[in-house]
């Protein structure tokens, strides 16, 4: 991180807004985060989640909003050594859902992406067909999204940004 | 998207910028935030979609597209996407722009003029010849066809005011260019609401339509909201207006020419999201280029100041020697607007005079809250109270109120924020608008200008423009 940048608290606005085919686009356009970048606490803030693509912007942008309160449990993520994990109830609360990292090449678009495999034995079954993906959307911001593998492919679930938790 | 250079905003800056890149043999694609207007030179082109200049049933719906005001807090308020104005309010400096493709162009006065300031190029930035620029405005000034208006256009002040008393505009005080079809032309409903049939000189008509041929592309209705880095060089992200969805577009190369307001929020809501650099310049050396406009209730009997070109021309006080530059004008495209008779017949009768100079573009932008702010202050620029003083005098001796807004400044001619120098402290791009430490990310528009020209500043923009457009287009 350029440490002569302000710190990005939370996400722009109008991102919150848009729909997952849009994300889809921003995301092929953005450079890789590495490993060794993504090290540290991340706050994390929900958007473009399957199902809810329906909703008005204006309305999709409070639901995501609603989304970074402590209504919701999901806090974010964790970086380091290689791996990493979902936190909750705090952004360095208990650690659950956890995953490997691997620099590659997303199956999705081919460009270079950071790439989160939650298929390892510490997590429990209905996790292990999570495939996340990380690029850097901007200094200290990072959009990321989460895919359901199945035996027919990749499909996406959800996209959402970290910002360093301080 | 295969695309060498994206441009974003389609006024002087964009346009001359595009012009050029086009010349180069690049393949550009510009983004503007407005739509067309439709006007008789852009349906000759065959340009569709178009939208309407704000004229009778229309007038309301289209004069406004967006304010910025305090108490609205990050939001502004956007009544239209394809309005006309975007006004910014605020104590400290309030500034008016427009929306459209042709930018500025079609509100404008049409007057094509050089920088008052002697050696205005001189010693700016590496990069940066005087005599190039020079080349530079006259090209822009000829491109346009600008020229003074003849002693026969109506109200034109050099013929008006010879028998004035109290005003006067003598052979030798040099009459602003103008770009403005003098020969069939009408002199009517040609001003700050645009010119229907196209007297005065658009961009849209002179410059984008005809690149249009070749190969230039143009996303109209497309309002670029942030730009950062990307994978492959810059990536925009863009709200089009017209699908209503958002897209995100990449390119090796992206010119900046929204305007100064404009360019300044782009560049400060992006830096805000990490996706530029520190910029520690970015948003000094702000300027209103010393602008006082005021309404003159001068209700001359039997007059029509409605008819002429969009300036009446410049004039002086008599008996005051070395006065600001000063302009008239009549309230040129009331006919437009729907409002009582009587109250059209009395506007007729008035005129806004505009005075300008120097100011010391010493002004400060600022974001605070995902919101622009200008701090700028009056006293610092004795050039508005020499203005004031003069419009106190024409109040006083002719007897007829001047209004204006005393110690809260407001321009149509907002400059710099993003400057030019050497010096990354001290401004935000070098002497080829590339912004320091940005590789293949330029600002080719007022907000640039490292100084107040003290004239309009549609040329000395276009003249930027044109050597930054060169400089991508020629590389070192
Ligand atoms: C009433 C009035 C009278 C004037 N008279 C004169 C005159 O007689 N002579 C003179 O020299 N100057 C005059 N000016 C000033 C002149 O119009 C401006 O200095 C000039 O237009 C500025 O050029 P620019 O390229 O910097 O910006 P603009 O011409 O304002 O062009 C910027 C363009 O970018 C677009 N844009 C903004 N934001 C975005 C975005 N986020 N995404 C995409 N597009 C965007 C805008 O819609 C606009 O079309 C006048 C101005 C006004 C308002």
């Amino acid at each position: 991180m350029d440490l002569d940048m302000p710190a990005i608290e939370q996400p722009p606005a109008d991102l919150l807004g848009q729909r997952q085919a849009e994300l889809d686009e921003l995301f092929a356009t953005l450079a890789p985060v590495s490993a060794a970048q993504a090290d540290g606490y991340w706050r994390g803030t929900l958007m473009a989640i399957l199902g809810f693509g329906w909703l008005p912007r204006p309305l999709a942008r409070l639901w995501y909003r609603l989304l970074r309160t402590p209504l919701n449990p999901w806090r974010g993520k964790s970086f380091a050594q290689g791996g990493g994990a979902n936190r909750w109830f705090g952004v360095r609360g208990p650690a659950f859902g956890r995953f490997k990292l691997r620099e590659t090449h997303s199956p999705i678009d081919g460009q270079p992406v950071l790439w989160l495999d939650y298929d390892i034995p510490e997590n429990p079954r209905f996790l292990r067909p999570i495939r996340g993906e990380a690029r850097m959307l901007g200094n200290g911001l990072v959009l990321a999204r989460m895919n359901w593998q199945t035996r027919r492919g990749l499909h996406r679930v959800l996209y959402f940004t970290l910002t360093p938790a301080g | 998207m295969n695309t060498d250079v994206i441009v974003v905003g389609s006024g002087f800056g964009g346009a001359f910028a595009a012009e050029r890149l086009i010349a180069s043999g690049l393949r550009v694609t510009l983004l503007e935030r407005g739509p067309w207007r439709d006007t008789q030179p852009m349906r000759a082109a065959g340009v569709w979609p178009r939208s309407p200049l704000p004229y009778g049933r229309n007038f309301y719906r289209q004069v406004l597209r967006s304010v910025a005001m305090p108490g609205l807090g990050a939001r502004r308020l956007r009544t239209n996407a394809h309005g006309l104005f975007d006004l910014h309010l605020a104590p400290a400096l309030s500034v008016v722009c427009s929306s459209g493709v042709g930018g500025g162009s079609h509100v404008y006065s049409a007057m094509n003029l050089r920088p008052a300031v002697p050696d205005y190029w001189a010693a700016r930035a590496d990069g940066i010849d005087p005599e190039r620029m020079e080349h530079y405005s006259a090209a822009a000034i000829a491109r346009m066809g600008a020229r003074p208006p003849d002693a026969e256009v109506p109200n034109f002040v050099g013929t008006r005011l010879r028998q004035d008393a109290l005003l006067q505009a003598e052979a030798t005080l040099e009459q602003p260019a103008m770009g403005y079809r003098f020969d069939g032309g009408r002199y009517r409903d040609n001003s700050f609401f645009g010119s229907q049939d196209g007297s005065k000189i658009t961009l849209d008509a002179l410059i984008l339509a005809p690149l249009l041929d070749r190969g230039l592309r143009v996303h109209d209705l497309h309002e670029v909201l942030s730009i950062g880095r990307g994978a492959g060089g810059w990536r925009v992200s863009v709200y089009d207006h017209r699908s209503r969805r958002y897209r995100h577009l990449t390119a090796p190369r992206v010119v900046l020419a929204a305007g100064t307001l404009n360019t300044l929020r782009l560049l400060f809501a992006s830096r805000a999201q990490g996706a530029l650099a520190a910029l520690p310049a970015l948003g000094l050396g702000i300027g209103g280029n010393g602008d006082v406009p005021a309404y003159w209730r001068c209700a001359v009997p039997e007059a029509d100041f409605t008819e002429g070109t969009p300036c009446h021309g410049r004039f002086e006080i008599r008996g005051v020697d070395d006065g600001p530059n000063l302009t008239a004008y009549g309230l040129n495209g009331i006919d437009g607007v729907p409002m009582p008779g009587r109250l059209r017949a009395r506007l007729k009768r008035d005129l806004v005079l505009v005075g300008m100079g120097a100011d010391g573009a010493n002004g400060i932008a600022s974001w605070r809250g995902g919101r622009l702010r200008f701090h700028y202050s009056d006293s610092a620029n004795p050039i508005l109270a020499r203005i004031y003083r003069a419009f106190d005098l024409i109040g006083h001796r002719s007897g007829r109120p001047v209004h204006f807004l005393r110690r809260w400044p407001l321009t149509v001619h907002p400059l710099g924020g993003a400057r030019v120098s050497d010096d990354p402290l001290q401004g935000v791009v070098d002497g080829r608008g590339q912004v320091h430490g940005l590789p293949g990310l330029y600002v080719a528009d007022a907000a640039a200008l490292p100084a107040a020209p003290g004239a309009p500043p549609s040329m000395t923009i276009a003249a930027w423009a044109s050597h930054v457009a060169d400089g991508i287009g020629r590389p070192v």
